[in-house]
């Protein structure tokens, strides 16, 4: 049996393990003893490695290219030649009439790896001439990059997730780490053996809840309204460092202006928690001597989400909860490379390593490094990803380059999303799996698979860490970078890599705090934590030690806004709120958990609605029957799982699911500061099924439809190209 | 769960949990069979389907003819019975296919080498087997503990006597 050293392709922990391979074929994976993860892994990492055999459980892998020679044509197997000729052509011909900003392209934050990554942002930078690039942290934590740069600098975790369990307190909002982040989970459990206080503040008893020491059952949608409060009471109970506010922030007159008509009990309303308990919870947090909020989706997919973050900061800051090693911000991301596309420059407005667009002195940087007139590099920021159904819709955007990511699963407003990739002229999708959103595509191109190729990655607290290739490539795969390469080539503008080597050498010639993590630091279990600007430096564990912020003037800036309340209240006719979640065993889109024997059988289609047992009572539902969903923008099949964990007045659906879709009914409305879509809060109502043997078969049915749509699609691929006429 | 559904993802097994994730509002435990000394389970199973082997109860999952007697009798929910198709043959030849009935209960994982599943791939080291030993030891324990528990007030009561 052979082992090949990897890292984990689920969340941002950045598990290291092996892949065993027998006869070619990936057969199981066994944790190695990484930063994070010490040699442990979650169930994903453990099972999730199948979907690189393709397993055809969910939907097949794509071997080989294929293209639609027009709107609307069946797809066609054709050589690569054809294939990156056609999508050339295509591509030049809209950029021609429409100019380069009419393109569209998105990254992937999952298997591929940064260098995979910066080779696109540069096809799309210096050969199409447009900054149209994002990554899917639009969609999850894109307001804590946003907020975070405006705070405090960078938009990133402040602690190490190995450090999580040294704080004396954990403060938990709106972050289910038991389901998201198993093995951050463990280090929270640890933390708490070490006698560490853990609050909570979720509108559901997640697990973490169990062992806190205040739980706070807040209000859905209440956030900024509970973080001005929480502000509030620091200042009012003394509880800050003024010492620290004068030395190293700055704003705190305005902050100030707007904090302080945000009493507990003026919120108390809006938030759902007793003043005195929230106090307490406010005191235990600036008073312990080392404390760290944790906070994921439930903060950034809201209409405040950027405002929160802002706010967020803000309480680290006057209470000097920051900057050391076990006090800082601790925003865990959500997908294995999400934070890699953010560092790669997979961002509408910053080049590689942080580097705004904007400025003329960074243009000038890159534009020499790539060889083009400075002029050909764009100083406009570009689209961002939730701008690509209006954009089509009002004739912006004319081609759509999709790299590893399923928009039609994870994005809010199935329905319209739809529609955008079917109006869209020219719609490329490089995937290894016939994913919904592949299926729409005109151009298909087969990448290699996680398994398949080596890179980096970066874990969610700026660690670089590398993967290498267990399999050879199946069929005909090309390694990403390769095909951005030759498409870019015929192009017009030449690029060529030997390995991922030499792409990540570049990178680091470019990216001053990432200069010394090279390839021979992080080879075997090795590591690299930016920012490490030299090759001695022996990387950052905790960004602005010493309340050095990455601030131009190097000090946070305290920043306040008003409340709103969020854009879909429940009503008579949709009177719960419907929030999406996350589900353990499965991740993302699932077009790789879900193609994994042993996870597809520990939970399966059409997924769940959960739901507190007084609203299933009210309206006849008893466990696991299947239910009908409904909200404005759409209906779907599902299966009730009655929780008392789960608050009165609000549902749960975890957005793994392709039948029972949670995207078909969320909508698409987005915080204006980042683009993020208000995906934790819209309105919806659960109906009962009378006629359950009916409803079996109808889910089934789905199911069986939609799996015989997406095979039907890749079968294209299984009838080689004609030989071509000698 | 995932550990033990790779674990009987076999021919001839069924691919499903033997351990269970129970959640109230105060807990989340997974709920498996204890491997009682006086197994209601074996007594009422009618095929020998379910018998002690040592100090586990074990699994013959041919015997079984899903019955459910153990469902009903397992007081922690440690059983079930799921049915799946499998081929009737006649050599190479497929006869028929016809829904087999299967016990579900945890056989400690006695067929495979390295001990539960489970208890390797817990991170949090939430799962542990315990054995005749650890119980002698948890009792010796107590037992020492219930003891010093007693000391401060046989002291008091020899000074009072003096």
């Amino acid at each position: 049996m052979e082992k090949h050293m990897a890292v984990c392709p689920y969340c941002g922990a950045g598990c290291k393990l092996n892949l065993l391979v027998e006869n070619g074929r990936v057969v199981g994976a066994e944790g190695l003893d990484g930063v994070t993860n010490e040699g442990e892994l979650c169930l994903k990492g453990m099972s999730g490695y199948d979907f690189i055999n393709d397993t055809k459980i969910l939907t097949p892998r794509i071997l080989h290219p294929m293209i639609r020679r027009h709107k609307g044509a069946e797809l066609e197997r054709v050589s690569w030649d054809e294939a990156l000729d056609f999508a050339a052509q295509r591509l030049m011909e809209i950029k021609a009439k429409y100019g380069p900003d009419s393109i569209m392209l998105t990254g992937s934050s999952r298997g591929p790896g940064n260098e995979a990554n910066f080779v696109m942002q540069k096809f799309t930078r210096a050969c199409v001439g447009t900054n149209n690039i994002d990554n899917c942290a639009r969609t999850c934590h894109g307001p804590s990059v946003i907020g975070l740069i405006d705070a405090v600098g960078s938009g990133a975790m402040s602690v190490s997730i190995p450090n999580m369990e040294n704080a004396d307190c954990i403060f938990l909002f709106g972050y289910n780490p038991s389901a998201s982040h198993p093995i951050v989970a463990r280090r929270i459990v640890k933390a708490k053996e070490k006698g560490a206080k853990i609050i909570v503040a979720d509108p559901r008893l997640i697990e973490t809840a169990r062992i806190a020491d205040i739980y706070m059952p807040i209000k859905n949608g209440c956030n900024l309204a509970f973080m001005n409060a929480f502000a509030n009471v620091i200042i009012n109970e003394g509880l800050e460092d003024r010492a620290f506010i004068e030395a190293h922030t700055t704003g705190y007159d305005e902050w100030w202006e707007v904090i302080k008509k945000y009493t507990p009990e003026a919120v108390q309303d809006i938030t759902g928690i007793d003043p005195e308990t929230f106090r307490k919870a406010v005191r235990m947090y600036a008073t312990s001597e080392n404390s760290i909020i944790g906070w994921g989706m439930g903060v950034t997919q809201q209409r405040q989400g950027v405002k929160t973050v802002h706010q967020i900061a803000a309480i680290a800051c006057i209470a000097n909860q920051i900057g050391r090693d076990y006090a800082g911000l601790a925003p865990v991301r959500g997908q294995n490379n999400v934070q890699g596309s953010c560092d790669m420059g997979m961002w509408p407005d910053l080049y590689p390593g942080y580097q705004s667009v904007k400025d003329p002195e960074n243009r000038a940087k890159f534009a020499k490094a790539w060889g083009v007139r400075e002029d050909k590099l764009s100083l406009e920021p570009g689209f961002k990803l939730t701008d690509l159904p209006h954009g089509v819709k009002e004739g912006k955007i004319h081609a759509f380059y999709n790299f590893g990511e399923d928009p039609l699963q994870t994005e809010p407003d199935s329905a319209d999303m739809k529609e955008t990739l079917e109006n869209c002229e020219f719609v490329i999708s490089q995937d290894i799996f016939m994913t919904q959103t592949t299926a729409y595509a005109d151009v298909v191109f087969p990448g290699t698979s996680w398994g398949e190729h080596d890179g980096v990655f970066s874990a969610s607290d700026r660690t670089f860490q590398r993967f290498t290739a267990a399999v050879p490539p199946k069929g005909e795969c090309k390694h990403d970078w390769q095909i951005f390469s030759e498409l870019s080539t015929r192009m017009g503008y030449p690029m060529h890599y030997e390995d991922t080597k030499e792409i990540w050498d570049e990178v680091r010639e470019l990216c001053p705090n990432f200069y010394g993590a090279t390839y021979e630091k992080m080879e075997g279990v090795g590591h690299a934590q930016w920012p490490i600007p030299t090759l001695e430096c022996p990387g950052t564990p905790t960004l602005f030690k010493g309340g050095k912020f990455n601030t131009p003037d190097g000090k946070a800036r305290l920043l306040a806004a008003e409340f709103d309340v969020p854009t879909e209240l429940p009503d008579e006719e949709f009177p719960l709120v419907l929030c999406t979640v996350r589900e353990v065993g499965h991740y993302s889109c699932r077009s790789m958990t879900g193609n994994c024997r042993v996870l597809s059988l520990l939970a399966d289609e059409p997924g769940f609605v959960n739901i507190n047992p007084a609203d299933a009572q009210k309206r006849g539902i008893k466990q696991d029957d299947l239910v009908f969903v409904k909200s404005r923008r759409g209906k779907v099949i599902t299966r009730a799982n009655v929780s008392e964990r789960i608050n009165e007045g609000a549902v749960y659906m975890t957005y793994q699911w392709w039948i029972g879709k949670c995207n078909q009914l969320t909508m698409h409305v987005t915080d204006p500061l980042s683009g993020t879509p208000e995906d934790k809060h819209s309105a919806c109502q659960v109906e009962a099924i009378e006629d359950q043997v009916w409803a079996e078969r109808h889910a089934q049915q789905l199911y069986a439809d939609m799996k015989d749509w997406l095979a039907g699609e890749a079968s294209a691929q299984d009838v080689a190209p004609a030989m071509a006429l000698a | 769960m995932a550990a033990c559904i790779e674990k009987h993802d076999v021919a001839g097994d069924a691919a499903v949990a033997r351990l269970n994730l129970a959640e109230t509002i105060k807990v989340s435990a997974p709920i498996v069979c204890h491997h009682c000394v006086d197994a209601p389970c074996v007594n009422a199973c009618p095929q020998g389907a379910l018998f002690y082997d040592g100090d586990r109860v074990a699994v013959n999952m041919d015997r079984c003819i899903g019955c459910r007697s153990c469902v009903m009798a397992c007081p922690y929910g440690a059983c079930d019975v799921v049915s799946r198709l499998e081929s009737v043959v006649l050599g190479d030849l497929v006869l028929a296919d016809k829904a087999v009935a299967k016990v579900i209960k945890c056989d400690l994982c006695a067929d495979v080498a390295g001990g539960p599943r489970c208890v390797k791939a817990c991170p949090t080291n939430g799962l542990r087997v315990v054995d005749q030993d650890d119980l002698k030891n948890m009792a010796l324990d107590r037992r020492r503990a219930a003891a010093e528990s007693l000391e401060p007030m046989m002291g008091s009561t020899v000074y009072e006597l003096v």
